[in-house]
C-alpha cells in the first residue's frame, strides 16, 4: 500500500516541489499545512507514514511541531526540511524527535533515499 | 522655475511656480504645508516619528520636523491660519510584516497627531498601502502629483 | 555609535567572510536555477543611513526584494535583490518549465521568488556558521516588488531606528548567459558586526 505523506511549509512552492517529487515515486500526500499549528492538527487527524515539516513557519516552528508531536506519537517518522543546515539547529532537531534532515535546496534522489531510509527501519 | 529636490530626512521651501518633489517615498511620510492663499509651501520628508531626546537631524522625524516646517514658514511671514497640509507616504511595502507596527503606520500616525494639535487642516492624504510613491507638489496650484509603479497616477 | 570606522584589516576580513558566505549562496541558487552563477568580489562598507539609497537603489528601477530578519547570535537583515523583468525567466528555471511558459506573477510564483531568498540566506548563514561558529536562524521571508528607492528606504529607515550608519556586506551574482544580475544584502546590527569582527579574529589565530 502506498505510503501516507503529510507536508509542512510555508512555502506553496517548496510543497509543489517535494509533491513533484514523492507522488510519482509511489508516495500519497495526504495533506499539506503552511504553519506549525495546522501541521499539528494534521497529523493528529491523518495520522501519515511520514512527516517532512520545514522549520522557520509561522505560529509555531517546526522543531516545537516536533517537540508536541513527539509527546503523543512517540515513534513517528518526521522529518526537517529546511534550508538551515547549522549543525546546532540539525542536531537540537534531531534531539527533539526528528528522524533525518534535509537541507534545501535538495536533490530529488535525496529526498527519496531519505524518506525511504526511515521507512524501512 | 524650479524642480526642488527633498530628500529623505530633508526640509524645503518653494515659492510662486516651483515644483517640490520627493522620489521612491516608503515608509518615510512627506507632509506638505503650504499657504492656501499666497504662492509658498513647504515639504518635509521624515524618516521616522519621532525624535529621541538629545538627537540632532531633526527633520529626519516627524514630530520635529513638522515644527521646523511650520516655524520655517512663519518667519517667512506665513499666516498659521492660513497653512493647510497634505500628507503622503507611509506604506507597508512588505506582504509580511515582519514587526507588529510598521514604520510607515507609526509615521503617519504621528504626522497626523502633530498637524491636529497644531489645528491644520489635512486638504489631501495618500498614505498607507503597501506601494512606493514619487510626489510632485506645485506650489502655485497646490495640486499633488503621485505617481507610483503599481497604482498609476493619482491628483490631490 | 557615530562614524565608525573599519581597518584595511577588518574590512579585508569581512569580505573574506562574504566570500564564503556568497560562495555557499550562489552554489545554492546555481543548483536551483541549474545555472553557472558568477561572484564578483563583495563591498563591505559603513556609510550615513541617508546615503544607503544612493548606493543600492538604481533610481526609480523597479525590483522584486525578498526581505528577512536575522536572529542569533547573529542579528541582522538580509535582503535579496532580482530585477523585476527577469523574474518570470528565474520562476521558469526554478520550476524547471519551458523559457516563456510563467505569465503571471500569483501565489505560487511569489511563493517560488520568496523561497529563493530564504534558501540562499539560509545557505549564506550555514556556511557562517561553519567558518566562524555564530548561529542564526531567518525569519519568514516577506516580499516587495516596487520601486527600488522606495524599498531601500523602508530597510533604510528601520536601520535609522537603532543607530546613524548601516553596515552593509554587498555581494552580486550574475548568470552570464542571460545576464541576470542579483544582489544579495546583508545588513548586520553594529554590535553583531563587533563580535563577527572577534570571531573572525579567533578563527583567524585559531588555524
Amino acid at each position: 500500500m502506498s505510503k501516507k505523506v503529510l507536508l509542512a511549509d510555508d512555502a506553496s512552492f517548496m510543497r509543489m516541489m517535494l509533491r513533484n517529487i514523492l507522488e510519482p515515486a509511489g508516495f500519497t500526500i495526504v495533506g499539506e499545512a503552511s504553519n506549525g499549528r495546522e501541521a499539528i492538527e494534521l497529523y493528529k487527524k491523518l495520522k501519515p507514514d511520514v512527516f517532512i515539516t520545514d522549520m522557520i513557519m509561522p505560529e509555531i516552528g517546526g522543531i516545537d511541531v516536533v517537540r508536541e508531536l513527539i509527546k503523543e506519537f512517540p515513534d513517528a517518522n518526521i522529518i526537517i526540511c529546511s534550508a538551515i543546515g547549522q549543525q546546532t539547529l540539525v542536531i537540537e532537531a534531531i534531539q527533539a524527535g526528528a528522524k533525518d534532515y534535509i537541507v534545501k535546496p535538495f536533490e530529488q534522489a535525496n529526498v527519496l533515499e531519505t524518506i525511504n531510509k526511515i521507512i524501512e527501519k | 522655475m524650479a524642480h526642488i529636490n527633498v530628500e529623505m530626512g530633508q526640509l524645503k521651501i518653494g515659492k510662486y511656480n516651483d515644483v517640490l518633489t520627493a522620489y521612491g517615498i516608503g515608509s518615510c511620510v512627506v507632509v506638505i504645508c503650504y499657504d492656501r492663499i499666497n504662492p509658498v509651501a513647504g515639504m518635509l520628508h521624515g524618516i521616522l516619528p519621532e525624535k529621541p531626546a538629545k538627537k540632532s537631524g531633526e527633520n529626519r522625524y516627524i514630530n520635529s520636523g513638522i515644527e521646523n516646517l511650520i516655524k520655517t514658514l512663519l518667519d517667512m511671514g506665513v499666516s498659521i491660519k492660513n497653512i493647510d497640509a497634505k500628507i503622503l507616504g507611509g506604506a507597508s511595502m512588505f506582504d509580511v510584516k515582519l514587526s507588529s507596527d510598521t514604520i510607515g503606520e507609526r509615521n503617519i500616525k504621528m504626522a497626523k497627531e502633530v498637524l491636529t494639535k497644531k489645528q491644520i487642516k489635512i486638504t489631501g492624504e495618500d498614505t498607507g498601502l503597501n506601494y512606493g510613491r514619487n510626489v510632485e507638489f506645485f506650489v502655485e496650484t497646490k495640486k499633488t502629483v503621485i505617481k507610483s509603479f503599481t497604482h498609476g497616477l493619482k491628483y490631490i | 555609535m557615530q562614524n565608525e570606522k573599519l581597518t584595511d584589516m577588518q574590512r579585508d576580513a569581512l569580505k573574506e567572510l562574504g566570500n564564503i558566505g556568497a560562495g555557499s549562496a550562489a552554489t545554492a541558487l546555481s543548483q536551483l536555477l541549474g545555472k553557472d552563477i558568477k561572484l564578483n568580489v563583495p563591498d563591505v562598507t559603513i556609510i550615513p543611513i541617508e546615503k544607503v539609497n544612493e548606493k543600492i537603489a538604481k533610481h526609480q528601477q523597479i525590483i522584486a526584494a525578498v526581505y528577512l530578519r536575522i536572529y542569533g547570535e547573529i542579528q541582522a537583515r538580509a535582503l535579496l535583490i532580482l530585477p523585476q523583468d527577469k523574474i518570470f525567466y528565474i520562476i521558469d528555471l526554478l520550476m524547471k518549465k519551458k523559457l516563456g511558459t510563467t505569465r503571471e506573477f500569483g501565489e505560487n510564483e511569489q511563493s517560488a521568488i520568496k523561497e529563493i531568498g530564504n534558501i540562499i540566506i539560509s545557505s549564506y548563514l550555514n556556511a557562517l556558521a561553519k567558518f566562524i561558529g555564530l548561529n542564526s536562524v531567518p525569519s519568514v521571508p516577506a516580499l516587495a516588488v516596487d520601486m527600488a528607492d522606495a524599498i531601500i528606504q523602508t530597510i533604510s529607515a528601520e536601520l535609522a531606528e537603532v543607530g546613524p550608519d548601516a553596515f552593509l556586506i554587498e555581494n552580486e551574482m550574475v548568470e552570464k548567459e542571460t545576464d541576470l544580475s542579483t544582489t544579495l544584502l546583508i545588513l548586520p546590527e553594529m554590535t553583531s558586526m563587533k563580535k563577527i569582527l572577534k570571531a573572525l579574529n579567533d578563527t583567524i589565530k585559531g588555524s
